[in-house]
């Protein structure tokens, strides 16, 4: 019998829930989502970012294309106004790669950035080594700060 | 009898109808729950944009787009064509099946939060779930269900308490996908009547569920493409078929005329595979009837005309010629771009009017042209670029061309069906071709991955469905056979007198082998991900991987092994994986690749188990089989779940509870 309350409950309990936080009932308990940002500003305390390791490589297990290593990017933020977004941009003019990551930063503490590794055609990173850029900024609606930038060289291991 | 009783019992009856019994029920639930986990509401493949704007301007009552609702941007909306003026979007068939839907989720969420109403309704699913598990023979019912309540409350309290919006207008193409995560659900329950009906409950259960867990049907079961539709259909119109071989008078003939009824209903999906599978129906079991009386014929020729009237009622009502489907109207500007252009199927005919479809390049063994072709339309060229002129590309074209401007399209239709099959014949004598469809890709040659942006995504069949290493038992055992017989009982038996499995094995592997050879011209492809083309013949081939005695045994006398091992074998595959991820630094290609690696070594234990357990069975164990079984299973379903968790990002979950666990994996 306990278990026929229990459904019978449970079923309840969903439908008053649904209910109570539509758009009759008016109390909202959908959050902004976790990708949306707005105005506001962020303190960086340092950015942590292995620039030496960034390279060219041959893609594994029969891939047969040769990926952009970026390397991760760890900042670590002191304090925060608002709902800013950390940024991070790796740029390889010369073989047309530009790489975004970002994160909306909500509170204080440390946020990684890993962009996912590049993939290009077989031969498109033909020199031994390009110039490339590392950027991480600060941005919001009302603001747009650089807190790391670092040229670097990208080594081609293919 | 009271009124309730008699709502009661007419309930039970119709849920018979569609279920079968309580397991099969549990099977579909239980489906539509694990689909629901990975379901992101939002477009995988550009052009499903065309599609959904088609969607909201069906259940509005118009057929032509009024409104673009989705888009990716400005002016892209591959898929859509052009009559009078009018832009009509095309898979008519599998758009009517979510209208209802439609007007559901959208009436629902005049009072419900639209994410509120997919967490009530995945909680509602579960509950349903739980209720019935609970009533299953030898299943503590009590606490099961108390258990599983909980389970779902916290479930759907840890989905509210992560709740974030979700827009209003969203929910035409959540609609659309929910559409199809019940097609996915019924080809398992399809599957599961199927095999139950031939060789008991429990491998017919273990077949339906292997479909949703272990095959790509999990993988597409979210993503409202048509081949799920289609491959459902294809199932439904083999079951009919087996029905009605194995019982007699007016509920064989009327499962005969089902069988037409859902192969015609393939028409307003996808006129072209329509065209086959009606075809191969049609002459399997025109051979095979015990009768073919003008009463039969007339009935089933009829219910095939019926099944067909709505597609030619909306082919009609869009261009004036019934015989005239969208996909043969010229294209929109913007072509088949994208991420996944869908150079569909042949007589769909896109190949007249996109230069993606002249890739049909029969001889060379590569569908780069396809590629090339497509890539064009990146840079707004879109699909005014002529086709290429290669034979077969010129030969598609003509025979289109004469298809749209001719009133009464049949014709052409004939030849460029004949020519279809001719063409993929041509390409079985191509094996690095072969090789790259079915068994291993890596790096194809010839496919464009531009468009992909270099990531090598594209599965092989074996690659996606490794649990098919167990076919390699079927030549084993048609050998076998051969040798058995002596030389005079050679001749080929009168299909008629054939046991009505036998029967049915014969229409599932005409259906496969038809349904596969007409796509061979195009294959290997881009944004296939797992031969998606080849799609309906995935049910079939688990079809008839349980019509091998080897298997069969080792399922059914070995379950509880079965279950354990497949348990231990998914903990491996996630372990190993995630490992590689994290350990090996993988991109997305190479993480796929992975897979594909570790999923043929899983076929190729599964093959050696099952073909050495038919061999020698006193030396194989039906164990050593059913963890042979349950290995490929294992890692198919970690690669389902983390393509859903992982790999593939677009859209927002449906329950945020599920996003909050995807952000703590770690990322690729």
């Amino acid at each position: 019998m306990v278990r026929r309350y229990l459904t019978t409950g449970v079923a309840l309990f969903v439908v008053v829930v649904s209910l109570s936080t539509g758009p009759l009932a008016g109390a909202d308990v959908t959050n902004e989502r976790a990708t949306d940002f707005g105005e506001g500003t962020a303190t960086v305390s340092s950015v942590d970012v292995e620039a030496a390791s960034i390279r060219v490589t041959d893609g594994r297990f029969g891939t047969g294309v040769e990926y952009v290593r970026p390397p991760t990017a760890t900042v670590s933020v002191e304090s925060v106004t608002g709902r800013p977004r950390l940024v991070y941009l790796v740029s390889i003019p010369n073989v047309d790669v530009e790489l975004v990551e970002t994160t909306v930063v909500t509170g204080p503490g440390t946020y990684r950035l890993e962009p996912e590794d590049h993939g290009m055609a077989t031969g498109t990173a033909d020199a031994g080594t390009y110039d490339g850029t590392l950027t991480v900024r600060v941005q919001s609606f009302t603001a747009d700060r650089t807190v790391y930038r670092e040229n670097v060289t990208v080594e081609v291991a293919t | 009898m009271s009124g309730p009783e008699r709502v009661r019992r007419r309930l039970r009856t119709a849920a018979r109808w569609a279920f079968a019994d309580r397991y099969g029920l549990v099977l579909w639930l239980g489906l539509l729950c694990w689909f629901g986990l990975t379901w992101r509401v939002g477009v995988f493949i550009q052009d499903t944009y065309a599609t959904a704007n088609t969607l909201v301007a069906l259940a509005d009552g118009q057929l032509h787009v009024t409104e673009i609702r989705y888009s990716l941007t400005l002016g892209s909306q591959p898929g859509l064509h052009r009559y009078d003026g009018l832009l009509y979007g095309r898979n008519y068939g599998q758009l009517a099946l979510a209208v209802p839907l439609v007007w559901a989720l959208e009436g629902v969420a005049t009072v419900v939060d639209p994410r509120l109403l997919l967490a009530g309704l995945w909680a509602g699913l579960g509950l349903a779930f739980v209720t019935q598990v609970g009533r299953l023979d030898g299943v503590d019912r009590e606490r099961t269900v108390t258990a599983g309540s909980v389970v779902v409350a916290l479930l759907f309290a840890g989905s509210v308490l992560t709740a974030t919006n979700l827009d209003p207008d969203r929910l035409a193409l959540a609609a659309y996908q929910l559409s199809t995560m019940a097609a996915a659900a019924t080809a398992g329950l399809l599957l599961y009547r199927l095999v139950a009906d031939w060789h008991g409950r429990r491998i017919g259960l273990a077949a339906g569920a292997a479909l949703g867990l272990a095959t790509p049907v999990g993988f597409w079961a979210t993503i409202p493409k048509r081949h799920t539709l289609v491959a459902a259909l294809v199932l439904a119109t083999v079951y009919a078929f087996a029905v009605s071989r194995r019982t007699d008078g007016r509920t064989a003939l009327r499962a005969r005329a089902a069988a037409y009824a859902f192969a015609g209903a393939i028409t307003w999906v996808h006129a072209f595979e329509a065209f086959f599978v009606v075809g191969v129906l049609g002459i399997v079991d025109l051979l095979t009837a015990r009768s073919n009386r003008p009463r039969d014929l007339l009935v089933v020729g009829l219910v095939l005309l019926l099944a067909a009237t709505p597609m030619l009622a909306t082919n009609y009502a869009i261009s004036g010629n019934p015989a005239e489907p969208p996909r043969l109207l010229p294209n929109v500007d913007g072509g088949d771009v994208e991420f996944s252009p869908d150079t569909d199927g042949g007589a769909d005919g896109s190949g007249g009017t996109d230069g993606a479809n002249s890739g049909t390049d029969g001889g060379s063994g590569s569908t780069g042209s396809g590629g090339d072709g497509t890539s064009g339309t990146q840079d707004g060229e879109s699909a005014r670029t002529p086709p290429d002129t290669d034979p077969v590309g010129s030969f598609v074209e003509s025979t289109v061309d004469t298809a749209s401007s001719t009133a009464g399209a049949v014709e052409p239709i004939w030849t460029f069906a004949g020519g279809a099959v001719a063409d993929g014949v041509d390409t079985l004598d191509e094996p690095a071709r072969l090789s790259h469809v079915f068994v291993r890709s890596g790096h194809v040659p010839g496919v464009s991955y531009r468009l992909n942006d270099y990531e090598v995504i594209e599965l092989t069949l074996l690659e996606a469905t490794p649990i098919l290493g167990a076919l390699l038992a079927v030549p084993v055992l048609a050998g076998r056979r051969l040798t058995g017989v002596t030389f005079d009982s050679l001749r080929p038996p009168d299909p008629r007198t054939l046991s009505p499995r036998r029967q049915t094995d014969s229409l599932v592997v005409a259906l496969a082998v038809v349904l596969t050879v007409v796509y061979l011209p195009r294959l290997p492809l881009f944004s296939q991900l797992t031969v998606r083309y080849l799609h309906p013949v995935v049910p079939l081939a688990v079809y008839g991987v349980c019509r091998v005695p080897a298997v069969r045994t080792a399922v059914v006398d070995e379950t509880a092994w079965l279950w354990r091992a497949y348990v231990g074998s998914l903990l491996l595959a996630v372990t190993v994986v995630l490992g590689g991820i994290v350990g090996l630094g993988l991109a997305l290609g190479e993480a796929v690749q992975y897979h594909a690696l570790w999923n043929l070594a899983a076929a190729t234990v599964c093959a050696l188990a099952v073909v050495g357990r038919t061999l020698a069975p006193e030396r194989v164990t039906t164990r050593t089989v059913a963890a042979g079984l349950a290995l490929p299973a294992g890692f198919t379903t970690a690669f389902l779940a983390l393509s859903g968790l992982v790999y593939f990002e677009y859209g927002t979950y449906a329950f945020d509870l599920v996003r909050v666990v995807a952000d703590l994996l770690p990322t690729l």
